[in-house]
């Protein structure tokens, strides 16, 4: 099987990415907050799990006799969040709309704290800077080794040569490939070429991980790793939402299931 | 620290991929610079002639003023009065023989009286008609060449008025054809930006994706083509410098009396004015190539 070898040392990796220096990011870990009554009165501390993106109410209409998708989504940190449906069935939409590809037709968006509706230009970067994307075809720049291909995350963003250095490598263990930093996209596997994709997509140590049937290209046995390698980030804390049509990994790996149903957003009983 | 650092990240990036742009832009590019050259070539020439132009009539004189040299007999205290009624007439100044003589021989510094050396004054009186509008010149130097006791009449206007025809023609003609290959230039800077856009459209893509900002995305663009424009404009200035040193040469030897000079600051100014337009056009042309992702 592919599974990289240095999944065993994730956490002791994932730990020295964690470590935020002043005025960085590390990766969001859960948080314990206080809850307080309309009255005033203090509630017993209880464990509530912070919601850091949200559609409300949103419908998105997606052909001309305007049919549309309604949408009521709520994504709470640490979430392992699965959106299963037939192809066509706006599972895609769903995502576009988190990383401001697709505006709503109607409703609101919001990542982060930050309103998705109308962002566009600068505004719009400064929001994909806090999420990574991976995608079926995992869009690679195929001129670039592996190394430079996650740099390329860290440059676009405007990280100095130093923190680029110190995160290129831990990242690169995080999806085993480390060996091939080198390589260029076309002499790995899709496997590997999909977890060049999500080095890419978690190297700046994004709020929210989107994945597009990121196993849509892949067989079995990669398809289990790249899985794999997605739990053990949500594990230490990274909010994950993944679109598949593949019941298997959904009964496997699912947090939460949430489902299109005669375009109606809806979600599906796990436990 | 950091900040600098990141500026230095930042342009370091910026010029490697306007590099890279440039080298796939390949034979496009001098398509651009080559079309950019003989436009600003042409732009450059006719500014410059028209300049010369401008400043051979400033040379030549006032275009309103007409003298008159009268016959040796003639008085010219006599026909001054007659002169004042004719119709566009403005003003009238005599110039007699006598102080026409004293002048020339101040200009010539000579201290002897030249009427004994000369037996007699030779000079003739002359007027200085002053005309109200330009196009009255003509008619009133006509006008004068009828009155008794007038033996000739002058105007620098005439050879002022076929320069500033020259001139007007040579800025419709100028006008015309920068106009014209302006466009041509601005939509072929346009199409070889375009294909270098094309050809990185996935880069594009990954770079949207992973949130660069759009300035840095199409910086590169920007400097392509500001780029191309610059070498067009270093080329087209080396053109004009050697053609006009030959055409000086030329007229020296054919043509000496003629004299097309501009003046310093005009030499200075014209390869500023080469820069200018060739860096705004290729800035156009690759505005308009990337306008439609800007959004």
């Amino acid at each position: 099987m592919d599974v990289p070898s240095s999944s065993r040392n994730l956490r002791s990796i994932l730990s020295s990415l964690t470590e935020a220096r002043p005025g960085e990011r590390a990766f969001a870990t859960k948080e314990v907050s206080s809850v307080l009554m309309p009255q005033g009165q203090t509630l017993a501390l209880s464990e509530t799990e912070k919601v850091i993106a949200y559609l409300h109410k949103v419908t998105k209409t997606y052909d001309k006799q305007g049919r549309s998708l309604s949408i009521d989504l709520d994504i709470r940190q640490g979430d392992f969040l699965f959106i299963t449906g037939i192809s066509g069935a706006g599972k895609s939409t769903l995502l576009k709309m988190l990383y401001g590809e697709e505006k709503p037709t109607s409703g609101e968006v919001v990542v982060d704290g930050t309103r998705l509706n109308k962002l566009r230009g600068h505004s719009l970067s400064c929001l994909r800077r806090r999420i990574g994307v991976v995608f079926q075809d995992y869009k690679l720049l195929p001129r670039r080794t592996v190394a430079e291909n996650v740099a390329f995350a860290l440059q676009a963003q405007n990280f100095p040569k130093a923190e680029i250095r110190r995160r290129l490598l831990p990242t690169l263990k995080i999806v085993g490939l480390e060996e091939k930093a080198e390589h260029f996209p076309e002499q790995l596997s899709g496997g590997e070429q999909q977890r060049v994709a999500i080095a890419r997509a978690i190297v700046h140590t994004p709020v929210l991980l989107l994945a597009d049937e990121p196993t849509g290209n892949l067989d079995a046995g990669n398809t289990w790793s790249v899985l794999e390698i997605l739990r053990q980030l949500n594990d230490m804390g990274v909010t994950i939402v993944v679109t598949t049509h593949d019941e298997t990994i959904v009964q496997t790996f699912a947090k939460r299931v949430v489902t299109f149903e005669q375009n109606q957003l809806v979600e599906l009983d796990v436990r | 620290m950091v900040f600098v650092q990141q500026v230095f990240t930042r342009a370091d990036f910026i010029l490697k991929e306007t590099l890279t742009g440039l080298r796939r832009g390949g034979w496009m590019n001098w398509a651009a610079v080559s079309t950019l050259v003989i436009l600003l070539f042409l732009f450059g020439f006719g500014t410059r002639l028209s300049w010369q132009l401008q400043n051979a009539v400033a040379t030549l004189g006032s275009q309103l003023e007409v003298s008159v040299y009268l016959t040796p007999e003639a008085s010219g205290k006599k026909l001054m009065q007659k002169v004042e009624t004719l119709d566009g007439v403005q003003k009238v100044t005599l110039q007699t023989k006598k102080d026409a003589l004293s002048q020339l021989q101040k200009e010539m510094g000579l201290k002897q009286d030249l009427t004994q050396t000369l037996e007699g004054n030779p000079l003739v009186d002359s007027l200085r008609v002053k005309v109200a509008t330009p196009e009255q010149v003509t008619t009133v130097a006509e006008q004068l060449k009828a009155v008794p006791g007038v033996a000739q009449t002058r105007y620098g206007g005439e050879a002022a008025n076929r320069l500033i025809q020259i001139d007007k023609t040579v800025r419709w003609i100028g006008l015309g054809v920068t106009g014209l290959l302006g466009f041509t230039a601005v939509a072929v800077i346009t199409t070889t930006i375009r294909l270098v856009v094309l050809s990185r459209r996935k880069e594009i893509e990954v770079m949207q994706l992973v949130g660069a900002a759009p300035i840095w995305i199409y910086m590169p663009f920007l400097l392509e083509g500001l780029t191309l424009g610059l070498v067009a404009a270093m080329i087209a200035w080396g053109g004009l410098h050697y053609t006009d040193q030959f055409l000086a040469q030329q007229i020296q030897v054919n043509v000496p009396f003629m004299v097309l000079e501009i003046s310093e600051e005009q030499a200075n100014l014209l390869p500023w004015i080469l820069v200018g337009s060739g860096v705004g056009l290729g800035s156009l042309g690759s505005l308009l190539a990337v306008s439609k992702y800007l959004r």
